[in-house]
């Protein structure tokens, strides 16, 4: 790479770092294993640099590695996982909420990781059907198929407190 | 309805206060230029490799690499009357500055054949960067850096750099000066002898000019790097290609280095990517745990001449290009070897019959880590 790209890259992601973490954490659902992701998704982005920075959107370029590498590393569970030195972060407290949304974070956790991936790309990025499925290297019929499942799911897990034809969470009081 | 808890879920979860993080753009560029250099590498062991050499026999310029002596550096700063070497010896100081911007220390280098790179610590993005005689080719105001004939070339990056505004002579020769479009970097081009570019990045001219003044060269650069083993008695056309050096506490030492073997050809630009046979990493960069260095790989451990080794049972998804890899911990340095099947030689074998560790102590260390049969 020459020293252009690598001051290139290095302003770039030190500017995009915090939002990369963020879609990693909510991917991996765990800041320590985020960090981990990022920093894999970092090192590849450098090594196809040139072609990141002329991609048309290198923000969905590197959030498509990002996405790729978090759905092959749980896939694969093989060695080119990154493991950062360090002791592991203390998380944040969990925020007090209601008992319906801390059902629907553990369901959401305990999704599989391409099922995972479809939600945050769909619900989080707000990208459609065909751009998460660029993300994702794989047809818009399996993003859909992937989105439905991962909601079927969810709404098994916390079928309680979700229903598909409510706008909000229903009350447990009152669905008892 | 429940995707819109789903989005508010994550939003939340987004909101969040995050935790100091440990990952590092450092780290990244660092680990990702590693990772090119090994890409390039088995990109240049391709067939596209093949193509090239039976080129080159039909032009005949292929030099047996017995006759490939990469230049020796010169013993006093280039100037407009010296020409710039063919080919850098990536095992021998080339040039280094005698003045840098404060706060800034020398921290990592990479040697190769056709490039020489320092970067310091301190400011993000400061470095020098030195390349090979022909390698860098000038168009109107703009310039790229790599081998153009190289079968290879097609498939790695080589970008135009934008020269920005000439700023008179130096060395005898026309230099440039261009502020990148990020922040508080500039980049001061220039040719430090007939044929041959550098480049110095800090955020400001008077300091690149400082620093450009200040080069020295040869001897006067500074110690060649330390490594803490030999491979002895190896054939006799091998030749490391590549080093990667840090200073660990005052000590300039080699933290990876790779082998190529077989011919190498200056006059199709196929300088740069020789068959790379062997892949070292060492030193306090990589910790002194094999089991660390190896996490999430399978490997079994087993003895070879009395030192432990962790032998990789999957190389290729270490590495693509790998046939064989190990890790050992000999006085409590770490070597890590990942040869490839053209080396025609394993890792274990090289482990129990080629390498001599010289100890803990840098003291100790050599300058010359391949000693030829």
């Amino acid at each position: 790479m020459s020293p252009g790209h690598d001051v290139e890259f290095t302003e770039y992601m030190s500017a995009r770092m915090p939002a990369l973490r963020r879609l990693a954490r909510l991917l991996c659902q765990d800041w320590y294993l985020a960090d981990d992701l990022l920093q894999a998704t970092m090192t590849k982005a450098y090594v196809h640099w040139s072609r990141a920075v002329s991609a048309d959107n290198t923000d969905a370029y590197v959030r498509a590695i990002l996405v790729r590498e978090f759905v092959q590393e749980r896939r694969s569970g093989w060695v080119r996982r990154v493991r950062l030195a360090g002791r592991p972060i203390e998380t944040a407290a969990e925020v007090l909420d209601h008992e319906g949304a801390l059902d629907l974070r553990a369901a959401v956790a305990a999704l599989p990781p391409r099922q995972r991936a479809v939600l945050v790309l769909r619900y989080f990025c707000d990208l459609n059907v065909d751009q998460a499925a660029r993300a994702l290297e794989c047809t818009p019929g399996t993003v859909k198929s992937q989105t439905a499942k991962a909601l079927s799911a969810l709404r098994e897990s916390v079928g309680l407190a979700y229903d598909r034809d409510r706008d909000k969470p229903r009350e447990v009081a009152e669905s008892a | 309805m429940l995707e819109h808890a789903i989005a508010e879920l994550f939003g939340q979860q987004a909101a969040e206060d995050p935790p100091p993080t440990r990952a590092s753009v450092t780290a990244a560029a660092r680990r990702g230029r590693s990772r090119r250099r090994r890409r390039q590498a088995a990109i240049a062991a391709s067939p596209a490799l093949a193509a090239g050499a039976v080129l080159a026999i039909a032009f005949g310029g292929i030099i047996p690499a017995g006759a490939l002596h990469p230049q020796t550096a010169p013993t006093k700063p280039a100037g407009s009357a010296s020409q710039a070497p063919r080919l850098f010896n990536p095992l021998r100081s080339y040039a280094s500055p005698g003045w840098l911007p404060a706060r800034q220390s020398a921290s990592h280098f990479v040697a190769q054949f056709s490039r020489l790179e320092d970067q310091y610590s301190g400011l993000t993005g400061v470095g020098l960067t030195f390349y090979a005689r022909g390698v860098c080719r000038l168009s109107s105001r703009s310039f790229a850096c790599g081998w153009p004939r190289d079968p290879a070339a097609p498939q790695l990056s080589l970008p135009r750099v934008d020269l920005g505004r000439p700023i008179g002579d130096l060395s005898g020769h026309a230099a440039y000066w261009r502020l990148s479009s990020g922040p508080g970097i500039g980049t001061l081009t220039w040719q430090y002898a007939t044929g041959g570019w550098a480049m110095v990045r800090v955020p400001d001219l008077r300091d690149a000019l400082r620093m450009v003044r200040s080069l020295r060269f040869g001897k006067a650069a500074g110690p060649s790097a330390a490594f803490a083993f030999q491979l002895t008695a190896v054939p006799a056309d091998w030749r490391v290609n590549s080093v990667t050096t840090q200073v660990d506490d005052g000590v300039r030492y080699a933290s990876s280095f790779s082998i190529s073997a077989g011919l190498v050809d200056t006059t199709l630009g196929l300088v740069t990517s020789p068959r790379q046979v062997v892949m070292v990493e060492t030193g306090p960069e990589y910790g002194s745990s094999c089991e660390s260095y190896f996490r999430h790989a399978a490997y079994r451990r087993q003895l070879v001449e009395g030192n432990e080794a962790f032998v990789l049972l999957r190389p290729q998804a270490w590495d693509s290009g790998a046939k064989s890899g190990l890790c050992t911990v000999v006085d409590g340095v770490l070597a890590s070897v990942i040869t490839d099947g053209r080396s025609g030689q394993s890792a274990t074998d090289l482990l129990a019959h080629h390498m001599r560790f010289l100890g803990p102590d840098p003291a100790n260390w050599t300058t010359r880590p391949v000693v030829r049969s």
